[in-house]
This record gives C-alpha cells, structure tokens and sequence, in this order.
C-alpha cells in the first residue's frame, strides 16, 4: 500500500481528461481488488469493477469526495472501497434461504447454552486489548501475527495482552 | 502464541470472559473505508484505532478482510481495452458536454421581397417607353429600307428634307 499524496480537483470538477487518466490507473487495482474477494466464483469481475467506477462518480462524485489524502494513500483507499463493493455484491447474490435437504444435519444440533448472565462492564478491556485476545485465542494467530496486522511490535502485544489478562482476573476475583 | 502451554489459563479466562454477556449497547458503527485506509497505511495512534478495533474485534468478518488485505495485497491486473473504455465513458467528454445544450443552427428565413408601388408602376412606363421607341425605331428602319429599294421618298422627305431628327439626312 502507497503513501501517494494525490491531487483529485481536475477530477472532482469533472475534466474528462482527468477521469480518464484516473480510470487508466487504476483500474487495475480495482479489478485485483474485486477479484481477491469474489474468486473464481463465476461472477464477472468487470461488472464489479464497472460498479466500483459507477459510485465513485455518481451524486458528483461523492464517494470519492470522503477521500482524505492526509490520511491515507489513494490505492490503499480504493482497495478497501473495492473489497467493500465486491463484498456487497456477493451478500445480494447470495442466496438468502436453501433447502432443509443441503443443510448439513451439524446446523440443526442444539448446544446448550454457556453463558453466564453476568454483565461484564463495557469499558473492562480497551478495543484493542479485546482485539489481541480474540486475535491470539479466537483466530489462533502468533504474535508476530497479530503485531504484523495491527502495525504494532511484538512486546506491545505482550504487553496488551497482559494488561488484558490483569484485568480479567482482577474482575473475576482470580489470584494472578 | 508459540508457546501455547503457559498460556492456557489465560486462554481459559478469555472463554470465560467471551461467555459473559456484555453491557455494551451500542453495536459497532458501519466500516468507514476512510478509517480502514488510515489504519492499514499506520497512520492512526491507539486512540484513534479504537473505533476500528472495537469494530473488528466484534466483527469477524472484518477482522478477515484486515488479515486478507494485509497477507495478500494486491497488485494490479492489466484491464482489458474495452473495459477501460466503459469505465471512461461514465464521465462525458468535454465536447459533447459543451455542445449538449446548444440548437443546431438553422439559417434565418429570407424575407419576402416587395416591391413598392411606384416602383412597380415606373417599371410599367419604361417597359412601355422602350418598347414604343423600339417599334418606332423598328417601323422607321423598315421604311427606309423599303424607300431605298423604290426610290420614293418618304413623308418625312417631302416635308422636310433638312430634317435629321429622325433620319439620317440622307436625301
């Protein structure tokens, strides 16, 4: 991901020349982008990618108009847009019922419940403590992983994990 | 963690902690891509990230579109030609867009020609004036060719012989 500053006035006053340097640029990545998310899954990726064009232009541009340059990198923003695009298309696709006879016999199993009804207060654990923990037990990531994916190093996870964990006990009433 | 052994009591208190209903009422706002963006280039600070975090933390599949976008960043494909001229044509060329609103010219009617009155009867008179001199001529022509082959002269002749008004004194 670029950290390009760009300059989008020509564009957003609607010069044609501009749009189409804009669209000879990336419309690479957008079409990647589109097809990181959908696959090989039989859906036409153009289409997508045209769909992404479309909204980025249409009510004057206003979508593109949430660009901020200050705060990150125009392909870094249109991938996220795009993958944000491709994941619509594919809910609207995406059938909303299916047969009792191709639902797996698991789905209809009934588990019984384990949650306590305690109320644990909101704000216990930061959002980022309560993501490196889902992060490390839910998704069973290292934490060179984690540190990779939240731009952070690795004993700032350490770090925030234990913090997590001191709370966690403190609030449990369990002895550290 | 690589080593998963000492962290098994942790790993215990998060379930724990997991099962537990929690009081927060208010479900993560919308994906903003603005703030996404922001997060993957690292230009966001811990307090800023906090809404992202809390999001991705509540949202699975958002944390898997974090994790998929940055294990697997995409370059750009080559678009096909056709493509790329469709996605072009969504914004109309300067031309057309400054000749959309413009009639196509269409010449003004001549106006009718009228002629005056008097024109009209001053036409009248010297088309008769001209055509009284040309007979006249013409008859006084054909006479004199006649006198000259007869020998005899003409009225005007006899009466007056130095006449040149009109004639040509021959005599």
């Amino acid at each position: 991901m670029t950290g390009e500053r760009e300059d989008l006035s020509g564009l957003l006053a609607g010069n044609k020349a501009a749009w189409d340097s804009f669209v000879a640029r990336f419309a690479g990545l957008i079409l990647a982008a589109v097809r990181r998310v959908v696959g090989s899954d039989g859906i036409d990726v153009e289409d997508i990618a045209q769909d992404v064009f479309v909204r980025l232009c249409k009510n004057d541009f206003r979508l593109l108009r949430q660009y901020d340059p200050t705060r990150a990198g125009l392909s870094t923003w249109l991938t996220i847009v795009s993958r944000s695009v491709a994941h619509d298309t594919l809910r609207r696709r995406r059938p909303q019922t299916q047969t009792i006879d191709v639902t797996p016999e698991a789905a209809f199993a009934v588990e019984p419940s384990i949650t306590e009804k305690v109320k644990i207060p909101d704000g216990l654990l930061s959002p980022r403590q309560q993501l490196v923990l889902t992060m490390l037990y839910e998704r069973d990531m290292e934490v060179a992983e984690i540190a990779a994916m939240l731009s952070i190093d690795a004993q700032t996870v350490r770090s925030t994990h234990h913090k997590a964990m001191l709370k966690l006990r403190a609030h449990f009433g369990e002895k550290p | 963690m690589n080593d998963d052994a000492p962290f098994q009591p942790d790993r215990a208190l998060f379930e724990r902690w997991r099962s537990h209903e929690s009081v927060a009422a208010d479900p993560p706002a919308e994906l903003d891509p603005m703030l996404l963006a922001a997060y993957l280039d690292g230009r966001l600070d811990e307090p800023g990230s906090a809404p992202l975090e809390r999001l991705l933390q509540a949202d699975p599949a958002a944390l898997d579109d974090l994790i998929d976008c940055r294990t697997h960043p995409v370059g750009p494909e080559i678009a096909s030609a056709a493509f790329l001229r469709n996605a072009q044509a969504l914004i109309p060329s300067d031309h057309a867009a400054s000749t959309a609103t413009v009639l196509p010219f269409q010449p003004r009617p001549a106006a009718p020609r009228r002629m005056t009155a008097w024109a009209a009867w001053g036409a009248v008179a010297a088309s008769l004036i001209l055509i009284s001199l040309v007979g006249f001529n013409v008859g006084m022509q054909t006479e004199r060719n006649i006198n000259g082959a007869t020998g005899i002269g003409t009225s005007i002749d006899i009466l007056d012989q130095s006449t040149t008004l009109l004639g040509d004194g021959v005599g």
